[in-house]
């Protein structure tokens, strides 16, 4: 089973300042990306924890030579307090998590 | 009055200067290729270029840097050419130090022996005799030389200004582009109208002896070059077939060392960077090492758009690290230290006292931004490492893959790059994790990068991810300082 985060920097155990590359995810956009989390590996990679967070997104496309122009990272926490490595992500398309709404 | 003829050392400046004015063309005809567009205003703004030299267009819709701006020009015209921004200020600052040199013989033989009655004039009346000059040779006739002197009176002023105002003129706007200058004495910076502006001042100097040299040549022509010739090979008009041999035996001699900078630079850089290198930083370090950064711009002049170079690590590690805003990554500092330490980001905010400054940030390629970096100083981490006595250098190594993440760049590899110790307590040295108040974005440097406020910007490491400290740098890459010196021959000290 996943969940929806609350996708603030905090939940994240983000420093106090958010970076300005990062982009908030509306609660539909987070269960677009859980969708696809289910769909693409079932669980955690490291712990198999079925439980996830899902923080903000990262704009890949302009920044990095290798990315298509709609791709986006988009944070994961696995909710496994056992996990070795709790701090994921998943690369979408933009597409693959926007449904009607665009990215804020 | 001193007899103005031609003495003997007045004939070999004469060579010399033109070996090294036009080693000083081409060379900086390179680096004007490397990022080859003007500008009037310190921050470089893409497309407020008063002048480009190239044809080439920067995508939208992907992040650039100006390495993929640099052209190649081709070696009739740059030194070496074809795109050896390392090579080209090897020469230049070569040349400058024997040029400043050059001119200061000159000046001193002038005004000891007298000679300086041939260009300095005496009297306003000067200009309506250079103006009438001027509609003399505009009738296709020659006007006559001034009473008992070699020249008349547009020549006298023309040499008057290339000699005293266009050479130092040329030394001056050198001096301005400078970080470590820039960073010691901003007010220097702001008389010649910024960065760019003394860049572009440079430039006209540069166009500015293209004609004069032009002029100077017709001139010689018109008057008769086989008797100037002669006075200026022999100090007197006799033996003109002797005077056109011994001429174009200088003349080829001159070309011949053109040709072999060139080919020296083409063939084996490694060889020119360390022969010409080694004079250069010792005059670096003796002249310009000392200028400590005392730069405090306002907000108001902060660049709103902040030019970058070097592009991120394109790693989904780094890219995961970057989405959960760097909360996983660490920064080990160890090598030649008592405490090897690690840190965090949150680490590094918890240390001591967080630093910032508003300051021009030069790149190597010549263009400018100002920006405001937040940070922990450097001289802190240092303090709490505690180098041991053997340590003699920094060592920065960056989450960079050259090959994979800057395809403009010649080389592959993890980017690095190293500084002297002594660098670690100069006040602006920092280890930057904000710019403009946040968090430092990923496509300068993110999470962490170096700010050294008086050397030129490649060396201001960014993505860092370990720092180690080191007795020597031979046995690191090619050993010769850093990524850059290793792969595209800069120099390791960099303070102009």
């Amino acid at each position: 089973m996943t969940t929806v985060g609350s996708g603030s920097a905090a939940r994240l155990g983000a420093a106090d300042t958010v970076r300005p590359e990062l982009t908030v995810l509306t609660d539909e956009q987070k269960h677009g990306v859980l969708r696809e989390v289910r769909r693409r590996y079932g669980g955690c990679r490291y712990c198999g924890g079925e439980e996830f967070l899902v923080g903000d997104a990262l704009y890949l496309g302009f920044l990095f030579l290798s990315e298509d122009t709609d791709a986006y990272m988009v944070a994961l926490i696995c909710t496994n307090l056992a996990c070795s490595a709790p701090h994921t992500g998943i690369r979408l398309h933009r597409s693959e998590f926007q449904e009607e709404s665009p990215v804020s | 009055m001193v007899q103005l003829d031609y003495p003997a050392w007045l004939r070999i400046e004469h060579w010399v200067n033109v070996l090294f004015v036009t080693l000083l063309i081409r060379s900086g005809i390179e680096i004007l290729g490397t990022h080859p567009k003007l500008y009037w205003r310190n921050d470089s703004k893409p497309g407020t270029e008063w002048a480009r030299f190239t044809r080439k267009t920067m995508p939208t819709d992907k992040l650039y840097d100006t390495l993929d701006e640099e052209e190649s020009y081709s070696s009739i015209v740059s030194l070496p050419g074809h795109k050896n921004l390392g090579m080209g200020r090897h020469w230049h600052f070569i040349t400058v130090m024997g040029w400043i040199l050059t001119g200061i013989a000159y000046y001193t033989l002038l005004f000891v022996t007298g000679q300086w009655h041939r260009y300095i004039p005496y009297s306003w009346s000067i200009f309506p005799q250079a103006w009438n000059d001027i509609l003399t040779y505009l009738s296709f006739k020659l006007p006559s030389p001034l009473p008992g002197e070699p020249l008349d009176a547009i020549q006298k002023l023309t040499y008057a200004s290339v000699i005293f105002i266009l050479a130092p003129l040329e030394i001056l706007t050198g001096a301005a582009q400078s970080p470590a200058v820039e960073a010691r004495f901003p007010w220097y910076v702001r008389l010649w109208g910024g960065r760019q502006g003394a860049r572009s001042l440079h430039f006209f100097g540069l166009l500015a002896f293209l004609g004069f040299i032009a002029v100077h040549l017709m001139m010689v022509g018109l008057w008769g070059w086989p008797q100037l010739n002669a006075l200026m090979i022999f100090g007197h008009v006799r033996h003109l077939g002797w005077a056109l041999a011994a001429s174009l035996v200088i003349i080829a001699a001159i070309v011949l060392v053109h040709v072999a900078a060139t080919v020296w630079s083409l063939r084996s850089p490694r060889t020119v960077q360390r022969a010409l290198g080694f004079v250069i930083s010792r005059g670096r370090r003796l002249f310009l090492r000392p200028l400590a950064s005392r730069q405090s711009y306002s907000s108001s002049q902060l660049s709103a758009e902040h030019r970058v170079n070097g592009k991120p690590p394109d790693s989904d590690d780094y890219k995961v690290m970057a989405v959960h805003n760097f909360i996983d990554w660490k920064l080990e500092v160890g090598g030649l230290v008592e405490n090897p330490m690690t840190f965090t980001l949150a680490d590094l905010r918890e240390l001591g006292e967080r630093q910032t400054q508003r300051v021009l940030h030069n790149c190597v390629q010549g263009w400018s931004s100002i920006g405001e970096w937040g940070g922990v100083p450097f001289r802190d981490v240092v303090d709490i490492v505690k180098p041991l006595p053997q340590a003699r250098h920094v060592c920065f190594l960056t989450m960079q893959d050259t090959g994979r993440d800057e395809p403009s760049a010649n080389g592959s590899g993890q980017f690095y790059e190293i500084i002297d110790l002594q660098l670690a307590y100069y006040p602006q040295c920092l280890l930057a994790y904000e710019m403009n108040g946040r968090p430092l974005p990923i496509k300068h440097g993110a999470p962490l990068r170096l700010r050294i406020e008086n050397q030129v910007g490649f060396k201001m490491a960014k993505w860092i991810e370990r720092i180690e400290f080191i007795s020597g740098y031979q046995g690191i890459g090619e050993g010769m300082g850093g990524w850059r010196e290793d792969n595209v021959y800069y120099d390791k000290d960099v303070e102009i």
